[in-house]
């Protein structure tokens, strides 16, 4: 939903010389990089603890307005809340690292597999969405590199530019009235097989297509700039082959890792498109717990969505490592 | 087609000065609207002096008296709207300073003193980091209650972390500074370097990350109001106009697409004038 900023492609690092000690060190940047990503999980649940505190006193939702002292007393004998801070926040990071979260005050089952049960809708659709993404924003990308300052790129830039002012949900507003009510082609609500995932997906990868599409189109400008594809040129190999097999193929990787990153985020945008179009994931299932009181579960959808992106992040990283030498040989390097 | 990669391109100069006049334009237009909303319509948006779902007024039926027509409830949907951009914006406006002041004062601070709390510190803005936005804000704000205050100390919440990176950087850059150095060689205290010589330079840095912050957070800020988390109705927002509209889309579509146009306009605006400030200052330091 919000526009992603667009961070600088991340750049590979001067290449180095190939050592031999660059092994040694990699493997010690592997496993530096594993435990930053513990780290940061680690005060996802704290901050996740912390705001749910500062929010509100729990007793205060569940009971109704007019409860008595004595209710009150128990409920927050029960909830633990008489219990000092540091000792539920002990309890708290025990329960979830044990993936006990206790049940769902709406449903009544654990909160747990029921989080887990619906998030494969909402992978579902964030896949789609991001293929849609990718194989729309790279060819995108790489002509408007190609056909820089023409007209065509000259329009396609007006054309993202509006298009980074375009709330997603909106979009979906849009694509809702425009395709299913006026022309019938596809299904409003609900999760009917294929072609309701059209609407949904469509809507969700506008913000990763536009933030593909002019990453693609910066790191393919770049590239066609360099000297190896001026080399590959003059060596009389046709444009066509320069552009993909030199110019896209150098450039390919920050675009599909970035590419990672923004699946993370998508789950952030799932959630307004999936309450649009009653698609049954997390999203869906975040705003009914909030406006239901059921706290414990958007906890647990937070928790599980962050260990999504913090391992889609880390994934990303040692991807990286494993497809450009020049960042391994960096890593390697770095203490 | 061969030489397309050394195409000429449109002095960097020209263009950042075109972009900072045509967005600084429609941002002004919109301020302006803003500050004549409250003065010619004032309590106009929660009154119902007209039918309901009048059309708008170059179609039959329409008036001049309604612009755009009126809403489900007769309510003026022009008036609405300005309304609805004035929230936006001053929502948007107060969320990004207490975003930027807290995000300076805590980067700045972790870069010039470093050692265990700058890693502390930084890895708590990686934890924010990886929380979704809008989750952050509906378990926030579904256990707070929706109210303005709830709703602005979500909104920094979930974009001190852009500040508090970007200044750390500048803070770390800037400390080996020769001229920072020969401050410190000629004896002057660290809370001098740090307000006459550091906290300055990051400034200019902090200013292109809130006007490039600003669109983001307005349509986060949409989007709850979309979703009922934000400000409550009667009060007219862009993104519960554009949830009013979409109960009623089969018939009246237009009610969903004016306020989006208007967010549309609005963010295109912001963001020419920020990439305009940001090309003016990097021109400008070289």
């Amino acid at each position: 939903m919000a526009a992603v900023p667009i961070t600088e492609v991340p750049a590979a690092a001067p290449s180095g010389r190939r050592q031999p000690a660059a092994r040694h060190g990699v493997g010690q940047y592997f496993a530096r990089r594993i435990l930053q990503a513990i780290i940061i999980l680690f005060l996802v649940v704290t901050i996740v603890f912390g705001l749910s505190h500062m929010a509100a006193n729990p007793v205060d939702i569940l009971l109704p307005p007019g409860a008595t002292a004595q209710q009150r007393a128990v409920e927050t004998q029960l909830l633990g809340l008489n219990k000092p801070l540091a000792e539920q926040y002990l309890i708290f990071l025990k329960n979830t690292v044990t993936g006990h979260f206790g049940d769902s005050t709406l449903f009544h089952v654990p909160i747990l597999p029921l989080v887990l049960s619906r998030s494969l809708a909402t992978l579902r659709l964030a896949v789609a969405a991001m293929l849609i993404a990718v194989l729309l924003g790279v060819p995108i990308g790489v002509l408007l590199a190609v056909r820089a300052d023409s007209w065509l790129d000259r329009i396609a830039g007006v054309v993202i530019g509006l298009a980074q002012g375009v709330a997603s949900f909106w979009l979906a507003v849009i694509l809702v009235f425009l395709f299913a009510v006026r022309l019938h082609m596809f299904p409003v609500l609900g999760d009917a097989g294929f072609s309701s995932i059209v609407l949904p997906a469509a809507s969700l990868a506008l913000v990763p297509l536009v933030a593909i599409i002019r990453l693609t189109k910066s790191a393919v400008f770049a590239a066609l700039a360099t000297d190896y594809v001026k080399a590959a040129r003059s060596r009389g190999i046709p444009w066509r082959v320069v552009v993909i097999r030199h110019a896209l193929r150098n450039s390919i990787i920050p675009v599909l890792t970035y590419g990672g990153m923004l699946l993370g985020q998508l789950i952030s945008g799932a959630v307004i498109t999936e309450q649009i179009f009653a698609w049954p994931g997390i999203g869906q299932l975040s705003i009914f717990a909030i406006q239901n009181g059921d706290y414990g579960v958007v906890e647990v959808i937070t928790m599980f969505s962050a260990t999504v992106i913090i391992v889609l992040n880390l994934l990303v990283d040692l991807a990286y490592l494993a497809l450009d030498p020049r960042v391994r040989d960096a890593a390697g390097e770095r203490r | 087609m061969t030489d397309t990669a050394v195409a000429l391109v449109t002095p960097p100069a020209r263009r950042a000065s075109r972009e900072l006049w045509a967005g600084g334009a429609i941002v002004g237009v919109f301020i302006a609207l803003a500050v004549a909303a409250s003065w010619f319509h004032n309590g106009a948006y929660v009154a119902q002096p007209a039918s309901a779902y009048l059309p708008p007024a170059w179609s039959a039926g329409g008036s001049v008296a309604h612009l755009l027509g009126t809403d489900a409830l007769g309510r003026d949907v022009a008036a609405r709207m300005l309304f609805g951009i004035r929230e936006s914006v001053e929502i948007a406006a107060a969320s990004v300073l207490v975003a930027g002041a807290v995000g300076v004062i805590i980067g700045v601070s972790a870069g010039f003193l470093g050692g265990w709390l700058d890693d502390v510190v930084m890895r708590v803005a990686d934890g924010f980091l990886a929380i979704p936005v809008v989750l952050l804000a509906i378990g926030f704000i579904g256990a707070a209650g929706p109210s303005l205050a709830a709703l602005i100390i979500v909104l920094a919440g979930t974009q001190w972390m852009l500040f508090a990176r970007v200044a750390r950087g500048e803070t770390l850059v800037l400390r080996e500074q020769q001229f920072v150095t020969a401050q410190r060689a000629l004896g002057a205290r660290p809370r001098r370097i740090l307000f006459r010589h550091i906290v300055p330079h990051v400034l200019p840095s902090a200013l292109v990350v809130a006007t490039l912050n600003v669109p983001t957070v307005i349509l986060l800020e949409a989007g709850l109001d979309f979703l009922g988390l934000g400000l409550q109705p009667p009060t007219p927002t862009l993104g519960g106009m554009i949830s009013d509209g979409l109960t009623s889309i089969t018939r009246y579509p237009l009610l969903a697409v004016y306020p989006g146009v208007a967010l549309m306009i609005l963010v295109v605006g912001i963001n020419m004038l920020g990439d305009g400030i940001k090309a003016f200052l990097s021109e400008r330091t070289g």
